[in-house]
């Protein structure tokens, strides 16, 4: 055996673990998906192979341009919300001085991704309730109507907005401060020796150096808006009627409560081709916006 | 050494005890008393039968029983079926149609003493679990639904207890009654019941259905089911004597707080107001709207699987497990035991005014319609009645397509 070979087998032995646990838990369950898609799968009885039928049965699906379009729109609202909210809280909390206000805000805006989204879902619910919750209550104080928040079909994105933004914002915070660290501090004394004032200082210097961080913020907040579920799912199962039905709390009535593990499988497929498109296309434009430095 | 050889050789040796297997539903308060339950029936079959109580999680409480469903079937189709397992009205025609529940009618035959005095079992209860002249399992909870009233509320309203007789009229007039606001915090006389159930009561009430008699089709589309979604519709909109439903809406905990006077719910909310030391709550049958009455039902058993190894034993323990002393055991405060004699000895501790109805609605009960396909039914019904209490779709035409969606589900299943 010769070293090449040799070498090669141990660097094939040292990945194998990860490789393992791809193929178990990702390629396993993707190609069982595929396999699914294209069959008329029971638990308790024989399956058989269906063809194209729940791909066909996807494009006929009089509800999947509504659920598809609440996705859609919860793309557009969640992400540039996370985005914009993330850097400004990120840039702020960076600006402190004192290190222990640094923490109390970094630990404070964290918070909330580390509780259970069911326990605080139930207490946003009752926030929102249009004739007891709280926020109601405050808006009569200044004397308005109440809002129905999860009555509306308009409101019931607010209401998602809100509880998502509370809930998940920590993530992008936290990416957006880990990056605004790793900006060398040089940059920022050069710049203010050159006299830029704060403002050219962040869109000359802390955006562009900003900019990969931004990148695999916006790439994950994307494919997270994209799977939206827990949002949905907690605070109004996806009503009115289908306001706030998405693709991914479908996929789960579909397969799970409605056992139609087939047709669930199909709608995963094609929202996972609809996310990788998306994802790749990201790829491909991050050259023109993306600064890595060289 | 001989002596044992020659025993096992004459299959006279001491044979190992059988371990039965039963599946119950975590979430329910039950599990530990279950397991305390068991326990008694091991003693009866002289420790010869060992239990083993499987907790089977479900962690969405929306789709309860279509989650727990979900698991027995993997459990099932995995190759580690249970032997007895929890089944609510909602599943046992799925576990009767997919063939995965025993018939019990040959065991009972052989050994009747198992199910100690059948009679007992009031028989409009037990009817769901007997499927085309096979019998599934034998009931032992049911709930239904009735009017939860805030005695305080009626009260300080000035209105008397209603009677079991009274009229759409007077419900509408209670509710105005109670509707009014107390410290600047607006209080309502009704909580509309924005769930299958809950609705189907209602529907009942008034001669109609969520599905047709048999089960086929979707019948919310009838002048009778119309007039009651308007009812609830009209109370938010029009008389603004309900608030406006979602799906986090805690009803039993707005009757509590005051928030508002009247629920519509079974037994099970007593759970909650023991807890909170709450008693000042009355039920009354929903208004009589269609001669005879009728009260809606839910119920539950402990079906046999068919793939059991041991089908007598799994019988006995089904047939234990709605016995009298399971009933007074397990059952306290949130459902209704099915058996006449232990409904006497257990509803007078109900801590409400008139508790004798859940006893004696049990002779006009009629079983909530859940036929195979129940969880995508119940979604469909959802659906639409959220879009007609949001004020999104008029009720003719939101019934008429959740009755057809409904018809369509049906036919395929």
């Amino acid at each position: 055996m010769n070293k090449k070979f040799s070498d090669a087998i141990a660097g094939y032995l040292f990945i194998l673990p990860v490789l393992l646990l791809f193929i178990v838990l990702t390629l396993g369950p993707l190609v069982g998906t595929l396999l699914l898609s294209f069959s008329k799968f029971s638990l308790l009885s024989s399956s058989r192979w269906v063809g194209l039928s729940n791909f066909f049965n996807l494009f006929t699906d009089a509800r999947m341009g509504v659920i598809y379009g609440n996705t859609l729109f919860f793309v557009f609202i969640l992400v540039p919300l996370h985005v914009i909210v993330g850097l400004v809280l990120a840039v702020s909390v960076e600006g402190l001085t004192k290190g222990s206000a640094k923490y109390l805000f970094r630990t404070t805006f964290f918070f909330p991704v580390l509780a259970t989204t069911a326990s605080v879902a139930i207490a946003w619910g009752m926030m929102f309730d249009t004739s007891f919750g709280l926020i109601n209550w405050f808006i009569g104080l200044i004397g308005a109507k109440a809002i129905p928040w999860l009555n509306s079909p308009v409101w019931v994105y607010v209401a998602v907005a809100i509880f998502s933004l509370w809930k998940f914002i920590g993530n992008s915070f936290i990416y957006f401060l880990v990056g605004l660290q790793s900006i060398p501090v040089e940059l920022y004394e050069a710049a203010m020796l050159d006299g830029a004032s704060p403002r050219q200082r962040f869109f000359r210097i802390t955006l562009p150096m900003l900019s990969p961080t931004m990148f695999f913020v916006v790439v994950n907040l994307i494919i997270g808006a994209a799977q939206i579920f827990d949002e949905p799912y907690f605070l109004t199962a996806g009503g009115p009627g289908d306001s706030s039905r998405t693709v991914g709390l479908y996929i789960y009535e579909t397969a799970f409560q409605y056992h139609n593990y087939s047709y669930g499988s199909a709608v995963a497929l094609s929202l996972f081709l609809v996310i990788l498109l998306v994802t790749l296309l990201q790829f491909k434009l991050q050259k023109k916006w993306v600064f890595y430095g060289n | 050494m001989i002596l044992l050889g020659f025993l096992v050789s004459v299959g006279l040796a001491v044979a190992e005890p059988v371990t039965l297997t039963l599946a119950y539903p975590t979430g329910d308060s039950k599990v530990e008393i279950m397991k305390q339950i068991v326990k008694e029936f091991e003693k009866q079959e002289k420790n010869q039968v060992k239990v083993n109580v499987i907790v089977v999680p479900v962690a969405n409480p929306a789709a309860y029983w279509g989650s727990y469903f979900d698991k027995l079937q993997t459990m099932i189709a995995g190759g580690d079926a249970p032997d007895v397992v929890r089944v609510a009205i909602e599943g046992i025609q799925t576990f009767a149609a997919r063939d995965l529940a025993l018939p019990l009618n040959q065991y009972q035959k052989d050994d009747p003493q198992a199910v100690l005095n059948y009679a007992d079992l009031a028989p409009k209860l037990q009817a769901p679990f007997e499927i085309g002249g096979k019998v599934y399992g034998y009931v032992w909870d049911w709930n239904n639904v009735v009017i939860h009233i805030n005695t305080d509320m009626l009260k300080a309203a000035g209105l008397p207890f209603p009677g079991p007789n009274w009229t759409l009229e007077d419900f509408t007039k209670y509710a105005k009654a109670m509707t009014k606001t107390v410290n600047g915090q607006q209080v309502y006389g009704f909580a509309i019941p924005n769930y299958y159930f809950g609705t189907e009561g209602w529907l009942y009430a008034n001669g109609a259905g969520i599905l047709s008699d048999d089960m086929k089709k979707g019948a919310l589309d009838t002048p009778e089911a119309k007039k009651i979604i308007q009812l609830f519709r009209d109370m938010i909109y029009v008389d603004k004597t309900a608030p406006v439903p979602n799906a986090t809406t805690d009803a039993v905990n707005l009757l509590m707080t005051g928030k508002v006077a009247m629920i519509a719910a079974g037994r099970w909310p007593f759970g909650s107001y023991v807890a909170n030391k709450f008693t000042s709550v009355g039920v009354q049958y929903i208004p009589l709207m269609k001669s005879p009455r009728t009260v809606v039902f839910g119920s539950g058993a402990f079906p046999v699987i068919k793939l059991t190894k041991h089908p007598k034993e799994a019988y006995r323990l089904s047939a234990f497990l709605s016995g009298a002393y399971s009933q007074k055991t397990g059952i306290s405060i949130d459902s209704i035991p099915t058996r006449t004699s232990v409904m006497k000895e257990v509803l007078p501790t109900t801590p409400g005014k008139n508790w004798e109805i859940y006893g004696e609605s049990a002779a006009f009960a009629k079983a909530v319609q859940s036929p195979p396909g129940y969880p995508e039914v119940a979604s469909i019904f959802d659906r639409y009645t959220s879009s007609v209490y949001s004020n999104q779709l008029e009720v003719g035409a939101a019934m008429k397509s959740a009755s057809e969606e409904i018809t369509k589900v049906l036919a395929n299943q």
